[in-house]
């Protein structure tokens, strides 16, 4: 399925591989585990300790027939954190993702709570590596970010995070670079996803088109006869918009960009 | 260590959660009782019929459990682990640990409860605990290479799991039956001959050779299945 492709995370950045569903997006990511069709792929680790700690979330983890805390106890025991350790690790995870910690099992949770166990067994015993399969998906506003919040803490501190998603949520707010799959090819590696990217349009006096230039977020400005382009960070474009409107500035348009 | 031990845990809990060894578990002492039912029993003959049944029971067993775990979660699983021959082998040994008591339920139940017609010697009860360990390994040996790897999506498996069995049981009136320079094929089989040979009193290689035998083939089963697993991925 998937067909001449070479892709790399480093340390610290989040690549989200975008597509339509059945566009090989799963498929990649179990391949990145190195656990499946291992004679078709050929993986690097360089700086990841060996043997890696890799986290992974696929689409739709099974639910078992284990409570929430009886699976994250087996999942990071297996993985070799202390119990104590561990024990604390899940209490936490369970207050964040707001799930509470009792005796039903896996099996009679709804999508989102099985999502969330999923997801949080990623988090289990400090990866290198996080490999998401639609994270986002079947959580509710909240509960995403939450995800995200943790997710933008891991990047921080280090962990390369390699996510699938078809919608453009999590490539919007968490991407550092974005690559879309079609047909089990990738279809090239821009810098920034689409829909991270707005251009705005306003008119001005050269001075205030200046000092927006430097704004937060601006990544590029074009500036010609009074009117200024500029292209930025779409989580950055609404503070943005009120520091041109209170410098006197009038907006001409606001359009997503590549 | 600690590792390996967890896994085996979360075998443990996850099978025993499944339900899946309640039918052959019945089979195997639903047989064992039918046979003992009526007393006094001859002691190496009877050890020899719950050997051969070990290893039947031991290769449905396998068969069963080793694609139960779910695909998504088998690679959850071994990415926890670090490593994937941690977790083919601990798959390996939570098999043998499971079946292991019926095998001593089946060597030192019939003495305990008195249903022989006379007292096993301490080389006979040591010989019996070595057939029935080995025809389980056997058998799980044999079980889990008709998984989904060697036999993906074919619904013939199972025949041929039970005609290997079969053949394996009956290889002496097979290798009997066969012309001369076929007769060689019956090597191939599960050695459960060798061993059933051990418990009839008609060895003409000695127990040592045939438990050897049986051990060789066991370990070589299971070193392909993790060849396989590692070859085809989870």
């Amino acid at each position: 399925m998937l067909r001449n492709i070479s892709l790399s995370v480093r340390r610290g950045e989040a690549v989200v591989v975008a597509g339509p569903n059945g566009s090989g997006k799963s498929a990649l990511l179990r391949l990145a585990t190195g656990l499946v069709n291992v004679d078709r792929a050929r993986i690097e680790r360089p700086g990841l300790p060996a043997p890696p700690r890799i986290g992974y979330a696929p689409d739709r983890l099974p639910p078992q027939k284990f409570t929430s805390t009886e699976y994250l106890l087996h999942m990071g025991r297996i993985r070799g954190v202390p119990r104590e350790k561990l024990l604390i690790q899940i209490a936490e995870l369970h207050e964040r993702f707001r799930l509470a910690a009792g005796p039903v099992r896996m099996s009679e949770f709804s999508k989102g709570t099985v999502q969330k166990v999923n997801l949080m067994q990623t988090l289990l015993g400090e990866p290198d590596l996080l490999l998401l399969d639609e994270p986002l998906s079947g959580l509710d506003d909240r509960s995403q970010r939450e995800l995200l919040a943790v997710l933008e803490e891991k990047k921080r501190n280090g962990v390369a995070i390699l996510a699938a998603a078809h919608e453009p949520e999590l490539a919007a707010r968490l991407a550092d670079r974005c690559v879309t799959l079609n047909h089990g090819e990738l279809a090239g590696e821009p810098e920034r996803p689409r829909a991270t990217l707005r251009r705005i349009v306003c008119a001005a006096s050269i001075k205030v088109l200046e000092e927006l230039r430097t704004a937060d977020g601006v990544e590029r400005a074009d500036l010609a006869d009074g009117c200024g382009s500029y292209l930025l960070r779409a989580e950055a474009a609404d503070r943005f918009l009120l520091t041109a409107l209170s410098a006197g500035a009038s907006i001409e348009s606001v359009t997503p960009d590549a | 260590m600690a590792s390996f031990l967890a896994l085996l845990h979360y075998c443990h809990t996850g099978y025993m959660r499944s339900f899946g060894y309640i039918a052959p578990m019945l089979l195997y002492f639903g047989s064992f009782a039918w046979l003992y039912m009526v007393a006094p029993n001859p002691v190496m003959s009877s050890y020899g019929f719950t050997a051969v049944l070990l290893y039947a029971v031991s290769a449905w067993i396998a068969f069963g459990y080793i694609d139960a775990e779910p695909e998504a979660q088998q690679i959850v699983t071994a990415l926890h682990a670090q490593s994937f021959l941690k977790f083919a082998t601990a798959k390996l040994a939570y098999l043998a640990l499971l079946t292991a008591p019926f095998a001593f339920v089946a060597v030192f139940g019939p003495p305990l409860a008195g249903v022989f017609e006379r007292a096993a010697t301490a080389e006979e009860l040591a010989l019996a605990l070595a057939g029935h360990l080995l025809l389980s390994w056997l058998g799980i040996g044999t079980g889990v290479l008709f998984g989904k790897r060697l036999f993906p999506g074919k619904s013939y498996k199972l025949l041929v799991l039970l005609l290997v069995i079969a053949s394996s049981v009956g290889a002496e009136g097979i290798r009997n039956a066969l012309p001369a320079f076929a007769a060689p094929v019956v090597w191939l089989l599960p050695p459960v001959r060798l061993v059933m040979r051990v418990f009839i009193g008609e060895d003409g290689t000695g127990p040592a050779a045939a438990m050897t035998a049986a051990a060789g083939y066991a370990a070589l089963q299971f070193v392909l299945f993790v060849l396989i697993l590692k070859r085809k991925g989870l």
